[in-house]
């Protein structure tokens, strides 16, 4: 299957500006700009009830926005919604199928409603997900696992562009997830552009390339997994005896705006923004070591997304 | 063109491959049939001095109204799953992400419950047919023109029908629901207003008596509104129209 991108790779696939939904008085969406670039995995954030789900089915055609804007693959939506839909493929959810139809019968079903000329990519979408052996098989017979790469298998019919997965690793085992991760990843190789809703960061974190973390309705910071996890203050975690003491002499150095305990007894020492966590960390160790305290362990702490999530939704709630 | 052909097709697919819908429309629509001949026959074959043949003009009528019950049960059964189907399933989400119109999705059920209950209706006619000719013994045997008439109402019944229950099971999302509505219209609602002498000439607004119009007389039977042809045909393309038209605006419109 080969893939045609909107002219140059850097164009973006998804654009969104102000668009907010309300459902009655509650703001489920409220005026996110969000632009996905082509030909990445990017990932889309966000606590459970966060609006990921809602701002996807308003760019699928499936909810009606309150106001704001969207284009998909630089279309217009929703006044061009089954032109750019063509070359979209979604999973929503949870993937449903007929539980009385086979797999393949059920992709005969959404390729008939995509245009006879998908029939052609059953066989080559079965095939790409594993499914060859088991297309004839009921599907209420499918394992959860079957029923994702089942869904994926129904959003390679239309050969798309995008790809738009709402958390397509629920409910999957260890090899699942792996195995989806590896399809994702060849999806972007391929040159589409994969638009991935999840709450579980740690698999965003190895599968995308971009992120957008989304809260209580809005966007709150959109970037690069590097350059998001970067916007963290500079963290140097340091082992030694009596940690106690080591705090108090810590707390003295102007260059700390922080120290707390890490799990395994080690103190987590925040440093100001904009301070340089190797030369601190030297003058650290200089001043520990002279004041007596056995230090066994230095290093610049890495801040994962998960952390960086947890601080940024957190402190959202905090400002409430 | 081809795509609308091919999305019936499907619609056809999803319909036929229910084992449970498919068989039961089976036993409804062709088995009523045979049973009912199969039964006066016997009854015949132990009694032929009270009880004549399974054939001829009277037990034809007779075996065309059980037809008729049956079969509009089976009408109500498959146009309900038609028109909830893909809702039900959840897979209507998946449907219209695709960009295909939602009148698109919603104008291929009817065809696709019709594909797949007229052949068994045909079936079922030509059996009865057949006994009434093949087993009609020394009693008069209808006309041609009469057999086709019988042929012709029980189609113009069940297709309505079908727009009936592919509306309005579109039209509330839940198969379960629709199928008492109308159940409960058919069988009492429907039969019981039409007969209320009371409401004058807007009884002829009920599709029973519309339905009860169309119906060919044998032995005399009255029906019961007086009202023409051409009314009860338009009655019934009235209620027909209206009720798809609710299920189009449901399915254009829900959230999917």
């Amino acid at each position: 299957m080969g893939v045609t991108i909107p002219q140059g790779s850097a164009e973006a696939v998804i654009v969104t500006s102000g668009l907010t939904k309300q459902f009655g008085r509650r703001t489920a969406v409220a005026g996110v700009d969000l632009e996905v670039p082509a030909g990445t995995a990017f990932g889309f954030l966000g606590p459970n009830g966060a609006g990921k789900t809602t701002l996807i089915r308003m760019l699928l055609g499936l909810l009606r926005s309150t106001s704001g804007e969207m284009r998909l693959l630089g279309l217009e939506v929703p006044a061009l919604r089954a032109e750019a839909l063509q070359r979209v493929g979604a999973v929503v959810e949870e993937p449903r199928f007929h539980g009385h139809l086979t797999g393949r019968e059920n992709l005969r079903c959404a390729a008939a409603v995509r245009g006879h000329e998908t029939y052609a990519q059953i066989e080559p979408a079965l095939r790409r997900v594993g499914l060859t052996d088991r297309g004839d098989d009921r599907v209420k017979d499918y394992s959860m696992g079957m029923r994702q790469r089942l869904g994926l298998a129904r959003c390679l019919l239309s050969d798309p562009a995008l790809l738009i997965l709402d958390e397509p690793m629920n409910g999957l085992d260890p090899a699942g997830i792996l195995e989806t991760r590896r399809l994702i990843r060849e999806f972007v190789d391929e040159g589409r552009t994969v638009f991935l809703s999840s709450h579980l960061l740690d698999e965003v974190e190895r599968t995308c390339d971009q992120v957008a973390i989304i809260d209580r309705g809005q966007v709150v910071i959109q970037g690069t997994i590097a350059d998001i996890a970067a916007g963290h203050d500079p963290v140097v975690v340091i082992g030694c005896d009596r940690t106690e003491q080591a705090a108090e002499l810590l707390h003295g150095d102007s260059r700390v705006t922080e120290i707390a305990n890490g799990e395994t007894g080690e103190l987590r020492v925040r440093l100001a923004p904009n301070e340089h966590p190797g030369s601190v960390a030297a003058a650290l160790n200089r001043a520990l070591v002279e004041a007596g305290f056995a230090v066994n362990r230095l290093e610049p702490s890495r801040v994962s997304l998960e952390e960086r999530f947890l601080e940024i939704t957190s402190r959202l709630g905090d400002e409430e | 063109m081809t795509t609308l052909r091919d999305m019936v097709v499907a619609e056809l697919l999803k319909l036929r491959k229910r084992r449970g819908l498919f068989w039961w429309s089976v036993v409804l629509v062709v088995g009523s049939v045979i049973v009912i001949e199969v039964a006066v026959q016997i009854v015949h074959i132990f009694d032929s001095a009270d009880h004549g043949p399974a054939g001829g003009t009277p037990n034809f009528a007779g075996t065309m109204s059980g037809l008729s019950a049956f079969s509009g049960l089976t009408a109500v059964l498959i146009g309900t799953t038609a028109g909830s189907g893909d809702v039900s399933a959840g897979v209507f989400r998946d449907l219209v992400s695709t960009g295909r119109s939602r009148l698109a999705l919603f104008a291929v059920r009817l065809p696709g419950s019709i594909a797949m209950f007229v052949p068994l209706l045909v079936i079922a006619y030509l059996i009865a047919v057949s006994a009434c000719y093949g087993l009609a013994g020394n009693q008069a045997t209808p006309s041609a023109r009469l057999t086709i008439h019988f042929g012709v109402w029980l189609l113009i019944g069940r297709v309505f029908d079908l727009c009936l229950a592919v509306g309005l099971a579109a039209l509330i999302g839940a198969r379960g629901i629709a199928i008492g509505v109308l159940l409960a219209w058919q069988l009492a609602v429907g039969p019981i207003l039409a007969s209320i002498t009371f409401f004058g000439v807007f009884r002829e607004l009920v599709p029973a008596a519309a339905s009860d119009r169309l119906r060919p007389v044998v032995d005399n039977n009255a029906h019961l509104t007086p009202m023409s042809i051409a009314a009860a045909l338009l009655v019934l393309a009235v209620w027909a129209a209206a009720m798809l038209a609710a299920g189009a605006w449901r399915t254009a419109t829900q959230d999917a």
